[in-house]
């Protein structure tokens, strides 16, 4: 068993070699620990599928290193070996032209030595999947879900989900959650899943990465993450503008307002040292501190006048 | 000879007909799929032939569809080939063959020199085949599917491309095989007893007694045959052009540029073939066992030079669909 499940190191890519080339992915380390249900957020354009499409060897790296389980899925044969360890659900949940019963019969002979027939059934009961429809005729919702109860009962060591709610109503949407977390992790696996839906994350992750314009700004356990981050109001005068723990400093009219990323406590009891009073002090929402960081980085992003897509 | 004759509704009225079959089909199906919702209860994996047994079973599985798809590719084909060469068959206005004083002469000649130059047509299919083919594996939902199963990028690639090669030539023999029945059944054995000298009215800037001349030198196998190893070679010209990793195909809504490239693809490689073959521009034609025209063959040895290159390109293709990124 490996500690990690994936891990990127400086992992680069990047689209067009002539005129002005994009940097989809720019420096990207992730560690997701085995058996954590790790949520990568960002906005739109953040670099989350064209890591994803590395992580499954769809796309190769400009450079840096990449492995899932252990394996690099940059040579073949360990890309073979991985897959045969991972389910993957597509950004576009458009598949092959058939029906979901279909779909689940020939996904169940990719994979003899995992499949569960019973989890099968159990999703299809659950998201109540019409099992004899065909593709072109089903919702966008119940495209997504056929699509990730087939990768579900895969039972593989790791499932990789791109953006994995899309289209689902909440009904279905509590259903899926409940799956992931019940079936999916109570032996061990571990669950990559990226999004920009930050309640569904929150819900179910137990360790996050935020990523934006291909870098990642954030990534730990979700509680750390929280107890860590502070909205902190202070008044006083000397207040610092610069410290290792804020985030970002609104100054208003009668007090300070700053965003705090790490060790909160400590920070207050330096500013009241110094004279400072903390006249209100709030742990932030994964919304809030999502928000916090991504503004950070548009600040230094606009800075330097760096273009990235997806 | 027969009194027997084909009518082009001999080709269309199959072809129709499996359409109908196949619509209402589906939408059987669809009805029926609404109507009653069966538990999921997988079906037993079906009986491996030889060929699979040798395979795990997500090959095996990957494959078996694989198949599938070759044996409807083969019968489209074997239609599609049989049409070209039996069209030499159907009944021609009387004007037209007035000049021919031998009537089984005349039908061998038209059969004879429409087989040479069905490669034409052959090819355009054939750009068309290999885009079918290949595309599946640079771009899509199937794509996306298949290569995240555990199945490795060359065993997907041969796993598509030699079924169809195999399918296209086997319908191409299978088309000859069926037109030269047909030409039997109605015609009668038209190769026997031809005349020595073209047997109908000339005038003087007259080019058919030198073709005729030609017909009686030619070898139809080795047309048939020539058919076949050109159909290869240029069938993994296209698989490699359909695989370069290019980023030309990755734009939304690329369908109607492929199919364009296809049909250009197609047409100038049949171009390239009779233009070859016609200006015989540095023996190249013989070497490369092209035989487009009525006249003497090439030698049999020379089969092995568009065997190799087919082999070669292919390797190439295969290579390139490493690189092929989504």
């Amino acid at each position: 068993m490996t500690a990690t499940a994936i891990r990127t190191q400086s992992l680069v890519k990047t689209f067009g070699r002539f005129g002005s080339p994009t940097r989809a992915v720019d420096g990207l380390s992730l560690t997701v620990p085995d058996g954590s249900i790790y949520g990568l957020l960002g906005r739109n354009s953040a670099g989350k599928t064209t890591t994803i499409r590395m992580l499954m060897g769809l796309a190769r790296p400009t450079s840096g290193l990449v492995e899932v389980l252990g394996l690099n899925p940059g040579y073949e044969r360990e890309r073979v070996a991985m897959l045969r360890q991972v389910g993957y659900v597509p950004e576009d949940k458009a598949l092959v032209g058939m029906t979901t019963r279909q779909l689940f019969e020939l996904n169940r002979a990719f994979y003899p030595d995992t499949w569960s027939d019973e989890l099968a059934r159990r999703a299809v009961d659950r998201l109540e999947l019409p099992l004899d429809t065909s593709f072109t005729k089903l919702s966008m919702g119940n495209k997504t879900k056929a699509a990730l109860a087939v990768a579900i009962a895969q039972r593989s060591r790791l499932l990789i989900l791109d953006e994995p709610t899309t289209g689902l109503d909440p009904v279905a949407l509590d259903a899926l959650l409940r799956l992931l977390v019940e079936d999916c992790t109570s032996d061990g696996r571990t669950i990559f899943l990226s999004s920009h839906q930050l309640n569904e994350i929150e819900q179910i992750a137990d360790h996050i990465g935020i990523m934006d314009r291909g870098r990642l700004l954030l990534e730990g356990p979700l509680d750390d993450i929280r107890a860590g981050f502070r909205r902190v109001t202070v008044t006083g005068s000397a207040l610092p503008k610069s410290a290792p723990a804020i985030l970002n400093v609104r100054c208003e009219k009668h007090a300070t307002q700053y965003v705090l990323q790490r060790d909160p406590e400590a920070f207050e009891a330096e500013l009241n040292r110094n004279g400072g009073t903390v006249i209100d002090s709030t742990p932030l929402s994964l919304h809030d501190i999502f928000l916090e960081l991504c503004r950070k980085d548009e600040g230094q992003g606009d800075s330097s006048g760096r273009e990235v897509s997806e | 000879m027969s009194a027997l004759t084909i009518d082009a509704a001999v080709f269309l009225a199959p072809a129709i007909f499996w359409m109908v079959y196949r619509m209402w089909l589906t939408n059987r199906k669809a009805a029926q799929a609404e109507r009653v919702a069966l538990p999921f209860d997988p079906k037993a994996e079906p009986t491996a032939n030889v060929i699979l047994r040798s395979f795990p079973l997500p090959e095996r599985t990957y494959l078996r569809q694989q198949f599938t798809t070759a044996r409807i590719g083969y019968l489209v084909s074997s239609w599609f080939f049989t049409m070209i060469f039996t069209i030499p068959l159907l009944p021609l206005p009387s004007w037209k063959q007035i000049t021919w004083t031998d009537l089984s002469a005349f039908t061998w000649f038209r059969y004879v020199e429409s087989a040479a130059s069905g490669i034409q047509l052959s090819l355009i299919f054939c750009s068309f085949a290999m885009l079918a083919a290949v595309m599946p594996l640079r771009q899509g939902p199937d794509a996306q599917f298949y290569r995240t199963r555990p199945l490795s990028m060359s065993f997907l690639f041969w796993a598509r491309v030699l079924p169809v090669l195999g399918a296209i030539i086997a319908a191409a023999l299978t088309g000859a095989a069926v037109s030269f029945a047909l030409l039997v059944a109605i015609k009668g054995p038209v190769w026997q007893d031809l005349p020595s000298s073209f047997p109908g009215i000339t005038t003087p800037d007259d080019d058919r007694p030198q073709l005729y001349g030609a017909l009686l030198a030619t070898s139809v196998p080795r047309v048939f045959l020539s058919l076949c190893t050109t159909v290869g070679m240029f069938f993994s010209g296209f698989a490699l052009l359909f695989t370069i990793p290019v980023n030309l195909w990755s734009f939304r809504n690329a369908g109607p540029l492929r199919f364009l490239l296809s049909v250009v693809a197609g047409m100038l490689a049949a171009w390239t073939v009779v233009a070859l073959d016609m200006l015989e521009i540095l023996h190249l034609p013989r070497e490369l066992f092209f035989y487009t025209h009525l006249g003497p063959p090439p030698p049999y040895v020379f089969m092995i030079c568009p065997i190799l290159i087919t082999a070669g390109l292919l390797m190439v293709a295969r290579f390139f669909t490493s690189r092929l990124e989504l």
